[in-house]
């Protein structure tokens, strides 16, 4: 097992003017699972690529363990790696997949055949050993690419959207398998995906990614309720995190034209963001002191909760929309009048001009 | 410039040297063969040995009017048969194998295919007679008909050649999508008109590569021609290969091969004029 | 209405293809008899005495493996020499690809009869004039376009991610492509590799320029066709035109591919 360490990661494609990454730093614990999360195009594959041997960096270092691996090609760094696409060999069985890897080291043919059988038997692909990819479903296939990666036993395993491509059903229960298959490895994991669900699930630590940068990195509860700035706040979460303009008026700081508690010594500006989640907001049908008056604009039932969209009174300083998710039983219909609420410890402040939340 | 950006040219290398001797040498090569006389001096004088043989100007005539002839007949040919394939009939791959078949089929075995139809007890009378549309053979090969000859050419040539403007176009047609015929539909229009207004105008480009290869490769027919034709009928290919194996004359056979180059690149102009794209006509 | 119409077609088409294909096989497997009466008999006697004559006449046998030699001499050079050029079309996107796949394409728009003299005169000074050596060359010349062409649709149907997936678990560049590229490229090299085979068998101009003393089939058949009696000319029709067909019938899918989109 080893630890990973970038340094100064930089990689530019010819044609593009930025940077796909941009002087990336990153280091991940032995036997540490780190979650490269963002939207397409945010530098994180290629990051991964990088770690892998895959890209060449134009800038920067890439330790594994002791070891300055920067320059040495993929099959001398001691890794394995998912892929997307699965990358299963069509033309090789399921158990030479499996065994691919151990047969390029030479291993002898019983060593081979035990690494096999152990990576199958984690993967629960026993009985399908002799199968051609082709008479596999894509789920079987994604089986077959983790149990090879798996089998070269490798100090750190990446691992690039391996659950994107199944459906939804399926996805769900590959994660809490890989989960589990990760706890017992112990291995270093690298895991890049854009679903935010997935990284929060997964991850020892979440590090989200956007135009080539890390923006903020730490466990998936630091990531989820102090967002680093206005961009992760609305990342991660289902649905986003509501994002209202405040004011500061002669009377103090307002939201819609209500009255607002802003945190002491907040900017010196008259402007911010209040960012709060979905679920710490609490509605009420009857009319609170201090609570935000608006009034339902939609409701979408999504089973266990519902995903309930407001437009605040504007008294004045125009309309605003709020999503908040409330009980099933929550008596909400269009055109209901309600008052919302949230704890103060649960608003996140953001300078509208920088992005940024205060205090970072 | 490191090993890995230019691992793509280095890659390049072993096909274009290749191609650099064995081809453009030998068109450098050519034309200054052509250029020279037998004797080893500068001149137009093989230029001038070649249009001045009796045979050369039947032999332009002959080899243009072939490609006049048979290019419309071909195209008219491949759509149909690219529309069969691409179409709603049943039995896709089985249209699909039999309009292909003659694809790989040699110059000379069409040739020889074609004589042993045309040729006076051959089968094209034998059906004819059988079915009494006439009661005695017919010369088809008969060398004092020039026009006779030349049509059967025509023949061989359309039914061995058609294949590959068959390749060209079910690509093209399988590029148009579906949306667009299915729009037309829906506008009502029949498929005479989908066929004019839809299909042919985004089919040009693929129509105009069609054409520009048929054209090329109509000047090299060489083994059909004297297959039917024998020694009467002169194409300019028939020409330049007479020329080197007949007469020793290597600053002929090239001078013909620059004759047919001229022919040819005129050609493919016209082409490229007739059908220019929506840029060329500055849509 | 339409359909029986489109039908028809199809069939008069398909008819227009078969029936002098028919022909031939007939001419070719009559007896000398059956080939100079008249009117002709629709079904062949079935006899060999035509493809013996034509197999046992004096040269076929020399021409016929010059023929095979060359041809199997151009499908392999032509393979070598596209491998590395289609490879590179197919995972690299650099400044000149184009111009490169143009470049080799408007080769074929020379006529070989232009190409083939200066190479008669080349192949005199190097000594490998009327060889299957000589012809094989011009041959992977003519070929080389179309091939490597293929060859660059065949390795781009091979995807990436297998490629370095093989270098992550233990394979260098070249141990990659010849471990996870090659045994999925295979089939379609195959096929490129017999196009070139066939195009070489079929080839007449070049191959009579280039050969004198050892003529390759074709060019044997066509020197002396004029003068030769109707069931040799048959029979050794058939011998050019079988491969054609049994080619076709390996191929034909992926021939699309060349010209435009493949066949699904």
């Amino acid at each position: 097992m080893s630890d990973i360490r970038l340094t100064g990661i930089t990689k530019r494609y010819p044609r593009t003017a930025a940077p796909a990454v941009d002087d990336v730093s990153l280091t991940v614990a032995d036997g540490e699972f780190v979650v490269l999360l963002g939207p397409s195009g945010c530098g994180k594959t290629t990051l991964l690529r990088t770690i892998a041997g895959l890209e060449r960096a134009d800038a920067g270092t890439v330790h594994l363990g002791d070891r300055d691996v920067t320059g040495l090609p993929p099959r001398n760094r001691d890794l394995a790696m998912v892929f997307q696409g699965y990358a299963v060999f069509p033309h090789l069985t399921v158990a030479e997949n499996i065994g691919f890897g151990l047969r390029m080291r030479k291993e002898s043919r019983a060593d081979v055949e035990e690494g096999v059988r152990y990576a199958a038997g984690l993967v629960q692909l026993d009985d399908y050993l002799d199968r051609y990819p082709s008479a596999l479903s894509g789920g079987q296939r994604q089986r077959v690419a983790v149990a090879r990666a798996v089998a070269v036993r490798p100090s750190v395993l990446l691992m690039d959207e391996p659950l994107s491509n199944l459906d939804a059903l399926l996805r769900l229960s590959f994660r809490s398998e890989l989960k589990a298959l990760a706890k017992e490895l112990n291995t270093t994991i690298v895991y890049v995906t854009h679903d935010q669900v997935e990284a929060l699930s997964l991850g020892d630590r979440v590090a989200v990614m956007q135009a080539g940068e890390i923006v903020q990195s730490g466990t998936p509860m630091e990531v989820y309720d102090q967002p680093v700035n206005r961009f992760v706040g609305g990342f991660l979460g289902t649905p986003p995190m509501n994002m209202l303009p405040a004011r500061r008026g002669a009377q103090g700081w307002t939201v819609a034209g209500h009255p607002f508690a802003a945190p002491n010594g907040a900017a010196d500006g008259d402007e911010l963001l209040a960012g709060i989640r979905a679920e710490n907001i609490e509605a009420s049908t009857t009319e609170r002191p201090d609570a935000l008056p608006g009034r339902i604009r939609l409701v979408e039932p999504l089973g266990s909760q519902l995903l309930v969209t407001a437009v605040l009174d504007g008294n004045g300083a125009g309309e605003q929309n709020v999503k908040i998710l409330t009980p099933t039983d929550f008596p909400a219909a269009d055109g209901t009048e309600v008052w919302l609420r949230a704890a103060p410890e649960r608003v996140r402040w953001f300078d509208p001009a920088t992005e940024r939340a205060l205090g970072r | 410039m490191s090993v890995r950006r230019s691992l793509p040219y280095l890659l390049l290398v072993p096909s274009v040297a290749y191609l650099l001797i064995f081809f453009a040498s030998p068109m450098v090569q050519a034309v200054g063969l052509a250029f020279t006389s037998t004797t080893g001096e500068w001149g137009l004088s093989s230029l001038a040995a070649m249009m001045s043989d009796d045979r050369f100007w039947p032999a332009v005539w002959t080899t243009v009017i072939l490609l006049v002839v048979l290019l419309p007949i071909q195209l008219a040919l491949a759509l149909a048969m690219s529309m069969i394939v691409t179409g709603r009939l049943r039995g896709k791959g089985f249209w699909l194998y039999v309009f292909l078949l003659p694809l790989g089929v040699s110059e000379l075995g069409a040739g020889i295919l074609w004589y042993s139809i045309f040729v006076e007890q051959g089968w094209l009378n034998t059906v004819l007679q059988a079915v009494g549309i006439v009661d005695r053979p017919v010369l088809w090969l008969d060398y004092r008909e020039p026009w006779r000859v030349i049509g059967t050419i025509v023949v061989a040539e359309a039914w061995r050649s058609t294949s590959l403007l068959v390749i060209i176009l079910v690509g093209g047609l399988r590029a148009i999508p579906r949306d667009y015929l299915e729009a037309a539909d829906v506008f009502h229009a029949g498929p005479w008109q989908r066929m004019r207004h839809v299909v042919l105008p985004m089919l040009r480009p693929t129509i105009r590569t069609a054409l520009i290869v048929r054209v090329v490769l109509a000047f090299e027919v060489f083994a059909t021609v004297i297959a039917l034709g024998g020694t009467a009928t002169d194409t300019l290919a028939t020409q330049a290969n007479r020329a080197y194996t007949e007469f020793q004359d290597a600053h002929l056979a090239s001078a013909y091969g620059l004759a047919i180059l001229v022919v040819s690149l005129v050609a493919v102009g016209i082409v490229l004029a007739a059908l220019p794209t929506h840029k060329e006509r500055g849509e | 209405m339409r359909r029986v119409l489109s039908y028809g077609a199809a069939v008069l088409l398909a008819g227009w293809i078969l029936v002098p294909i028919w022909f031939v096989v007939v001419g070719a497997f009559s007896t000398a008899d059956s080939v100079y009466s008249y009117p002709l008999a629709a079904w062949p006697d079935w006899s060999l005495e035509s493809m013996r004559f034509f197999v046992t006449s004096a040269g076929v046998p020399q021409a016929l493996l010059s023929s095979v030699v060359v041809a199997l001499l151009t499908g392999v050079l032509t393979l070598l020499l596209a491998a590395p050029a289609g490879y590179a079309l197919a995972r690299f996107v650099f400044p000149g690809a184009s111009a490169y796949r143009l470049t080799v394409l408007a080769t074929r728009a020379f006529p070989v009869v232009v190409l083939s003299i200066p190479l008669a005169v080349f192949f005199l000074q190097w000594g490998i004039y009327d060889t299957v050596w000589g012809v094989a060359f011009m041959h992977t010349a003519l070929a080389l376009p179309f091939v490597v062409l293929m060859v660059a649709g065949v390795f781009a149907g091979v995807p990436v991610d297998i490629e370095e997936a093989a270098q992550i678990f233990g394979c260098s560049r070249v141990g990659a492509f010849r471990r996870a590229v090659v045994p999925n490229a295979a089939p379609g090299l195959a096929a490129a590799g017999t196009f070139a085979v066939l195009l070489s068998y079929n080839e007449v101009f070049a191959a009579s320029i280039l050969t004198l003393q050892e003529p390759t089939l074709p060019v044997f058949v066509l020197t002396g066709l004029t003068q030769a009696p109707l069931p040799f000319r048959y029979a050794g029709a058939l011998f050019l035109l079988a491969p054609a067909f049994l080619f076709i019938l390996l191929i034909r899918k992926r021939l699309i591919g060349v010209g435009g989109p493949t066949l699904r």
